[in-house]
Parts: C-alpha cells; structure tokens; sequence
C-alpha cells in the first residue's frame, strides 16, 4: 500500500512537473532582449500520421505605427510533438523597419486530410499598415506531413496572393485560389503523401485554368468586348461583342503561363528579420487571357480595356 | 454649204475634243487651263499662247484653281486618280507662269521648329494654303506654307514630342477635317475612344454607337510625308487619327484611328468623292 502511494505520488509529481513544462509558453515570458512582454499560445493538438502535433506561437504586443494598430504579431512559430520536442520552428521580426509602418505576423494550423494521407497545413500572413487594399491578401501556405516517423515540409512556405480553398471531398490536391490581375484562377497543386512533395496537378507551359466569379454588375449599361477565338499572341479581328445590363455573362476560363516553385522545405534560415528565406511563389504573369461567354457567345479576351469595359477588378 | 462647214465642225470637234477648266486672274493677267483629248494639259495666257503643257495619264482628272495669297495669287492644279492624288502651285514671275518649288520634309530639328512643353509645331511664318488631301477615309486639310516671293512651298506645320533619349520624334499634326458619312446599317457599332491621338497613353474606352447617334468629326491627326513625282508634289498622310464627339456627350469624347473604328463611325475606307 505504501508503495502505491508513494507510486502515484511519483506520478503525481512527473504529471505537475511536465504540465508545467508544457504550459511554460501559456504564461508572460519577459526576454532579455525585448521591453514589451511575450505571451504565448497554443495551437492543437492535431493528430497527423497517428502522431500529435501542436503549434506553439509566442507573441508580442504590435507596435502601433501611424494607424494606432493594436493586438499582437507572432514572433516565433514552433511545431512540437507530444514529448514537446520541437519538429519545425520559424522566427519573425517584431517591428518593421520603415517608421511609422505597423507589421503584424499571424499564424494559423488546420488538419488537412486527403484520400491517402493527412497533414498540418500552416498558413502565415502579414498585416502591414497603413497599405492600400488589394483584389487579394498574399500569403504563405506550408504542407507538413509524417515521413518515415518524422514530421517534415513538403516544400518551402508558398507565397500566394490568394487563398486556399476548401475541397468538398478529401482530395489529395489542393486548390490555390490565386489573382490574375483581373480575375482568379484555381490553380491544383498534388500531394504526393508517401514522398513528401507538392508539385502542380497541371503539366503545362502555359494551362487553361478554372476561374472564380467575379461581380460584374458595375459595368455600363450599354459597352462592348473584343473577343479573340483563341488564345493567340495577335489576335488580329477579335470580334466587338455587345454588352448590357441584362446581359448573361459567364467566366469560363482562364489561360496563363503560371510559373510554380516550391522554395525550399529545408527550412528557415533563422533569421527574424528575414522568415521567408525558403518561400516558394506561385506567379502569374501579366499576360492573361479570359474566357467569358457572353449571352452565349464564347471568346477570349485578354486586353486591358476589355476587362475594364466588363469592370472586371483591377490591381492599383 | 452650210451644211458641210457643220459636220467639219463635228469632225473637228470629234478629233480635237476640249476641256476647259477655267479661267484664272493671277497678278492681273488671265489665264485659261484646258484639256485636249484627255490626255494633255495646257495652260494658255491671254494672247492664247501656251504658257505651260504637259501629257496627262489615262484616267488622271484635273482640276485647276486660284490660291489666293495676301496681294498675290497663285494657280493650284490638282490632279487625281483612283490611287493618289498630287498638286502644282504656279506663280506670275516676270511675266510668265512658273512653277513654285515643292515642299520638302523638315529635319526634326529646323531654326523656326518650336517646341513647348515636350511638343512642338512648326509654324507658318508666311502664307499658308490648305490641300484638301483624301486620306482614305475622310478628307484632312493639309497646311501648306507658301512663299511666293521667293517662289517656295513648305510643310505649313510638322510636330516634334519629346522621346526620352532619342530626343524629337515627329507626331501627327491637328488639322481640320472634312466628312461625308454613309448611312450606318446596323443598330449598334463600336469604337475604341481614346483620350489622346495614341495608343500609349491610357486605354480605350468602348463606346457603342446606336444607329440614329449623332457624330461631330472634329479634327484630324496625321504625319505627313512630302513626295514629289516630275513637277508635282503630293502630300502623303499617316498614322492618321480622328477626334469624335458622340451624341453631344463629353464621356463619348476622343480619338479612333482604326478602319474598323472609322467604319464604325460612317467612314469605311473608300475611294475619294471628288
């Protein structure tokens, strides 16, 4: 009997002294080298190739900048396991360096789970203020996933000037949403679960994408559009298609030479001031063509002025 | 008798058949410019002596008129056929006709070219004439600069803009215009408006023209080129570009320079309505 109680009081104590440890990052941290105090927050668990995995975050209060922005930016990002080994971890800068600019990171983890595999999907966003608005917030999304027991990127973090979209269905692609400069495209990148790697689900130099829709109801009540039959480079009589108010239109699809690149999922350099080191982009060039079908007539149309006769948005 | 003199008449006038396109007072002596047989052009003084003749091309047309100056005048032949069209401009020297020089393209960069804030024109420091030139579509007046004492014709006004390092490039011109629209068939046509007479500056706005639109042709822009073909002299427009005002409306204001849009405004290309 005596040796049970001293069993559990044993175990009572291991349990006191790990919680602590655990809960360490929950609790104000004043460092050395910062005046304004870290509070930390914990994201999880999330259970990915029958391990557990939580997101740790430690933060600091956003200097307010010219704005009077206020809450916090993220100034470290660790993945722990459940022994509260860290898997990942990367740092970011707490101040901009531009006077009277107000920066604030964020971070947030979401299980993602396809046919043949689950990960962690981070995403880590920058808010910088004053900015003027723009069709689409960039972003950076990193894919983590159990290879051989450990916990490791899929590529480097994926600039996007977009989001990711959900699948209706586990899938094992994921659905950028990114801005073409007057519209968005879904781009699908695959998942290759076994071996840890992304790569674009289309194999083309330059692809014909799916396309979002758009508001169009700004247009003017009476405009036209220059509609090519092809994507071509000159396209030399597009077609003056009419355009009004009850017209129907429709945004097919979208053709571009998006150029893909994973970064490198080696990690971050460490470095705070710089914490995308490893990004990776996906990039769409200026010259984009749309498809629309307008009261049922299909064309491409690709210039400028096409896309402001239909008032499709624009970047300033 | 009678009988017989009239059809030598006939016959003669069948042989020698004559056109005369005018007579013309120019410092104070008349001239008559005639066409024998369709094919040769002749210029008579007053005591009917041949002051200036030459051979005309089958189907070249002819017309002849006085180009008044400030105290002096000048004879303005104007020749045409279905491809081009090109003038002389005579002047009295000494007591005959004589032809006046051609105009000669101006380098970029002339003693009297002005340029202000990044564009210029050069301006007519003596007379100017207007040739009514046919640019394929509509009529643009072409400014030509005439010194009639020393007996010479320039550009009457060429326009420079700044072009970074390549220093002046030349640009098309203002002018005025002279149109005869056709009938537009359809509801609607569109055209691409563009605020200035270049496709570099901003994009078009799309303007569609319903069939019963008013259109106002304001101006015309153009580089024109001088050639010179024996001893007459043409003016040779490009890059042409004309300013719209549509339905009275200041958002339909601008500027079109393509045959879709020209033909969408009424003024597909065609040959010269003379």
């Amino acid at each position: 009997m005596k040796r049970l109680v001293v069993l559990i009081a044993i175990a009572a104590a291991i349990a006191f002294f790990w919680e602590s440890g655990r809960n360490k990052v929950q609790t104000p941290i004043a460092t050395e080298s910062a005046k304004t105090e870290s509070t930390g927050r914990r994201l999880g668990p999330f259970v990915i190739g029958g391990s557990e995995y939580r997101v740790v975050l430690e933060e600091k209060p956003r200097l307010p900048g010219s704005t009077q922005e206020t809450g916090n930016t993220v100034v470290k990002m660790e993945i722990q396991d459940s022994m509260g080994n860290v898997a990942y971890e990367r740092t970011f800068p707490v101040q901009t360096e531009l006077e009277g600019f107000s920066d604030a990171w964020s971070v947030t983890a979401t299980v993602l789970a396809g046919r043949t595999g689950t990960g962690l999907m981070i995403n880590y966003a920058l808010d910088s203020e004053p900015s003027a608005p723009t069709p689409e917030n960039d972003s950076w999304w990193q894919l983590f996933g159990v290879i051989d027991g450990k916990l490791k990127a899929f590529s480097g973090p994926i600039s996007v000037q977009g989001d990711l979209l959900p699948n209706d269905s586990a899938s094992d692609v994921l659905r950028f949403k990114v801005w073409a400069h007057h519209y968005r495209i879904m781009f699908p990148v695959s998942v290759n679960w076994a071996e840890g790697k992304l790569a674009p689900a289309m194999r083309c130099d330059s692809c014909e994408y799916d396309v979002l829709p758009e508001d169009l109801s700004d247009r003017d009540d009476l405009t036209f559009v220059r509609l090519c039959p092809t994507v071509q480079g000159e396209c030399a009589n597009p077609q003056r298609t009419l355009v009004n108010k009850d017209s129907v239109i429709e945004l097919v699809a979208g053709h571009a030479a998006v150029q893909w690149n994973e970064g490198s999922a080696s990690g971050p350099s460490g470095d705070p001031n710089h914490p995308m080191t490893n990004e990776g982009t996906i990039a769409v060039p200026e010259q984009v063509w749309l498809k629309v079908r307008i009261d049922g007539k299909e064309g491409w149309l690709h210039e400028e002025e096409d896309f402001t006769a239909l008032r499709l948005p624009f970047e300033q | 008798m009678q009988l017989a003199a009239f059809f030598v008449a006939i016959a003669f006038a069948v042989q020698t058949p004559e056109q005369s396109l005018g007579s013309f007072t120019v410092a104070g002596q008349t001239f008559t410019v005639i066409v024998r047989n369709s094919s040769q052009l002749e210029i008579h003084d007053q005591s009917n002596a041949v002051q200036y003749r030459k051979p005309m091309q089958p189907g070249l047309s002819v017309t002849a008129k006085l180009a008044a100056g400030n105290g002096l005048a000048g004879l303005l032949m104007h020749y045409t056929n279905d491809n081009a069209e090109s003038w002389q401009l005579f002047r009295l020297r000494d007591g005959k006709l004589g032809l006046l020089e051609p105009p000669m393209n101006a380098a970029p960069l002339t003693a009297n070219a002005i340029v202000a804030g990044g564009r210029g024109s050069l301006l007519a420091a003596r007379e100017t004439i207007d040739l009514r030139t046919w640019g394929g579509n509509f009529y643009l007046i072409v400014p030509l600069r005439v010194d009639w004492q020393q007996g010479r014709t320039a550009p009457g006004q060429q326009c420079f803009e700044m072009a970074g390092a390549a220093g002046l490039a030349e640009v098309g011109c203002e002018m005025r215009v002279e149109a005869v629209p056709k009938p537009r068939n359809s509801d609607f046509t569109f055209v691409r408006l563009f605020n200035e007479a270049t496709e570099n500056m901003g994009s078009a706005r799309h303007v569609v023209i319903k069939k019963d639109a008013n259109i106002e042709y304001l101006a015309a822009k153009a580089i024109v080129k001088w050639s010179t073909s024996g001893d007459e002299f043409a003016a040779n427009p490009s890059d042409i570009w004309l300013k719209v005002l549509i339905d009275n409306n200041e958002d339909n204001l601008g500027w079109i320079h393509t045959e879709e849009d020209f033909a969408a405004v009424g003024l597909p290309r065609q040959k010269a309505e003379r």
